[in-house]
Formats: structure tokens, sequence, C-alpha cells
């Protein structure tokens, strides 16, 4: 096994290819930037960026800046990549790969693409401007998606895009002033833990399964939906969610044998919770819910069970502009500015 | 949103991705194009499996119409998505507004 070093001159994906590197190996890659696309074909290839500089720029005439295809083990961290008209990563029947530390920016399609996929990693990746931040489609499965950060995406943050497209984890993600969901989950048993979720058009969609369990995420200043889950969904689990200042109904519920506890819904500007026709043998315990306009709880299903829940309507005078006037978010220090709150 | 409806946004996506890297494929310089081309099958490839599964989609629909297939809550559960989805579209109709 060797690190070889590559310049923006030199084809990597014909480096590849070639006999000159074997799996294992590691491309370090020199600063400055590189106009190609790089196409992976072998297992266990790390490519590391040398330094801060190193920026693939499609320059809106290149498709993606990686394409992983059917590959296991393979590395991408710490790459700039910027103007690709389709992805920036594009993971395709691969799995257990890596991609870690990479900034990823106006891309035309996906920033990373994962498509009938399972086992890999993305971890870290700063995201801006493309379509959706990050999103599984077509099978695949098993994948964390952990600590990434998109913003001003103009379709999704995160999206698992259909049934098939379960197991999977998304934790300690941020989605940010995405058009439209921060989280928008289809399949059963994905995971959904401790994700930040701010100004998005929707917040969390959950569809198309059973299984799935959302805990400590965020949910503030979502302008067209806030947390929706859909009829025929069985067996969700939403436990210690803070679901606040948003403009539309807090948590709108359709599915059935769900378990909706600890959870804070407050100073929303429509009612807290909704429990639709076919919302039916649910449990919905514990939770908090403060001042949410018109009415905390509206309880249309049947045969649900409600213990011990917090029901406050707003103080005189209070209304939720009044509280969330205040909660003007700030970039810089937004998940640490939101946690202490929650102390 | 309706999974009919996804999948045939996706593809019409898909589509005019293809069509257009078709087009572009000439500025792109010599050495670069036969990695583009790559890339461009998996899309095709990509394209041809939303296909399939559509197809898939519209026969099962077809099976229910035919009443062959047990579909209780579908009617109502469209519904919601179609109102979700318009909300959406006029969200984004007033998003591309310029005052």
């Amino acid at each position: 096994m060797a690190i070889i070093n590559v310049t923006p001159l030199i084809d990597i994906t014909a480096l590849i290819v070639s006999d000159d590197v074997s799996e294992g190996d590691v491309l370090l890659l020199e600063e400055g930037i590189y106009f190609q696309t790089v196409n992976i074909t072998k297992n266990y290839i790390r490519i590391v960026a040398k330094g801060p500089q190193v920026i693939f720029d499609g320059k809106s005439i290149l498709l993606t800046a990686f394409t992983l295809s059917n590959v296991t083990g393979t590395a991408i961290e710490g790459i700039n990549i910027k103007q690709y008209r389709a992805n920036g990563m594009l993971i395709q029947s691969g799995s257990g790969n890596r991609i870690v530390n990479n900034k990823i920016s106006n891309t035309i399609g996906n920033a990373i693409d994962v498509f009938g996929s399972s086992g890999n990693l993305i971890w870290k990746n700063e995201i801006c401007s493309c379509s959706d931040g990050v999103r599984l489609i077509q099978g695949s499965t098993s994948n964390r998606v952990i600590e990434n950060v998109v913003k001003e995406c103009f379709d999704d943050g995160f999206e698992s895009f259909l049934a098939p497209d379960s197991n999977n984890a998304f934790i300690s993600n941020t989605a940010m002033r995405s058009r439209f969901n921060g989280l928008d989950i289809y399949g059963s048993n994905n995971l959904l833990l401790d994700n930040l979720l701010i100004d998005n058009g929707l917040g969390i969609i959950i569809n198309e399964g059973s299984g799935s369990v959302a805990i400590g995420n965020i949910v503030k200043g979502t302008k067209l939906g806030t947390h929706f889950v859909f009829n025929e969904y069985t067996n969700y689990f939403a436990g210690e969610n803070n679901i606040l200042c948003n403009r539309s109904i807090g948590t709108e519920n359709n599915s059935q044998f769900g378990i909706f506890m600890n959870n804070e819904i407050a100073y929303n500007g429509d009612n807290g919770i909704i429990l639709g026709e076919s919302f039916m043998a649910n449990l919905v315990m514990d939770n908090e819910l403060v001042c949410n306009i018109p009415e905390n709880i509206v309880d249309g299903g049947t045969n649900n069970n409600f213990i011990n829940n917090i029901d406050k309507p707003c103080e005189p005078c209070e209304s939720p502009s009044d509280i969330c006037g205040n909660c003007s978010y700030r970039e810089d220090n937004s998940n640490e500015e939101l946690k202490e709150g929650d102390n | 949103m309706d999974i009919k409806r996804k999948i045939e946004k996706e593809i019409e996506r898909k589509r005019k991705l293809i069509e257009d890297s078709e087009i572009i494929m000439e500025e792109v310089p010599k050495h670069l194009r036969p990695n583009q081309e790559f890339v461009l099958e998996i899309y095709k490839s990509q394209l041809e499996a939303l296909e399939q599964e559509l197809m898939k989609l519209e026969g099962e629909d077809k099976l229910e119409s035919e009443g062959k297939l047990k579909g209780a809550n579908k009617s109502k559960k469209e519904d919601i998505l179609v109102n979700k989805n318009k909300l959406k579209d006029e969200y984004m109709d007033l998003e591309n507004i310029r005052f």
C-alpha cells in the first residue's frame, strides 16, 4: 500500500485504473483547481486532500466530481466541490464507502446522491445551494448520515426517496432554509436522531413504511408544515423532539399504532398536535403542549390513549409571535444556543 | 408527495439532465469526454430503473382500479398528498414572485 501524490494535471480516473494504484492506496491531492470527473471503479481507494484548497470545479460543464460505481471502501476526504451539473458525489451500487468532511456547493442536482447503495458513511460534509443535500434512492439501505450541514438547498435537506430506502440513520445533521423538507423520510426503520431543522419549507415528513424513530430533533421556523406522518404508516416513535415556533401545525399525524412521548410542541402558529381521522391506537404521553393557536390538541382519531400530557394555553396577551419574534436564528452558534436553551 | 408523482418528477428531471448533457458534451474538452460518457451511462441506467418502477406502480394501480387489489385508505391518503402538493406549488409560485 502506498501514498501517491496527485496534482491537478493528473487524470485521476486513469491513474486509479492503472496498475500504479492498488486497493488500499492513498491518493494525496495537492492543493489547486481540478477540472475533471473522477470515476472510481477500484475498491478501497482513499482520496485525501492535502490542504483546504483542493478544489474540484465543474465549471457548469462536467456532470459529477466523484462517481463511485460498484465499489466498496472508498474514502473521499476534505475536497471542495462546486459547479457540477449533476451531483457532487454519486454512489451507484456501492457499499461501505466513506464521504467525509467535504464541502459541496452550487450543483444543479443533489450534492450527494446514493443510488441503490448500502452501508455508506456520509459524515461532516458542508453543503450549500444544491438540489437535495443528501438523497438516498432506489433501495439504499443502512447508510449513516451524520453531522452534515446543509444550507439553502432548493429541494430537501435530507431525503430517503421511497419505501425501499430503509434502515438508514440521520444523526446530528443540520438543515437550514431548504425550500422544501428538512428531512423527507420514506421507508421503514429509519432513525432520525438529534437533527436540527431550521427555517425550512417543511420539517419532518414520514411516509411509506413502518417503525421509524425520531428522537431529540429540533424543528423551528418551518413555513408549510412541521412534522407530518402520513396514514398507513405504522409503529412510528417520536420522543423528546422540540417543535417550536413554526408557522403551521406542530405535529400532524395520520398514522397507526405509534407512540408520541416527551415532545415539546409550543408556540406554533396553528394547532399543536392534530390526530387525523385515520390516526388510531396511538399512545400520546408526557408531551408538553404550550400556546399553540387555536388548540394544543385536536383529536379526530379513534381509540387513542392520552396520558399525562401538559396542555397549557397561552398566557393572557401572549401569542406565538411574541415568543418566536425573538427566536431569530443566528447561523454561527445556532446549535449551542438552542441546546443551552434546553437546559 | 404522491409516490407516482414523485417518481414521474424524478424521471422528468433525469431525462432533462441526459438531454442537456448530450448537447453540452460537444463543449466538453475531448480528453474529458470518456469520463462524462461513463457517468451519462449511469444516469441512463438510473432512468431505466425509475421507468420500470413507475410501470410497476401503474400496473398495480390498474389492478386496484379493477378491484383486484386492496387499498382501503388509499384515496383519502392521495387526497392529503394532493393537498400538500398544491400547498407546495402555491408556495413555489409565491417564491417566484419578485416585488
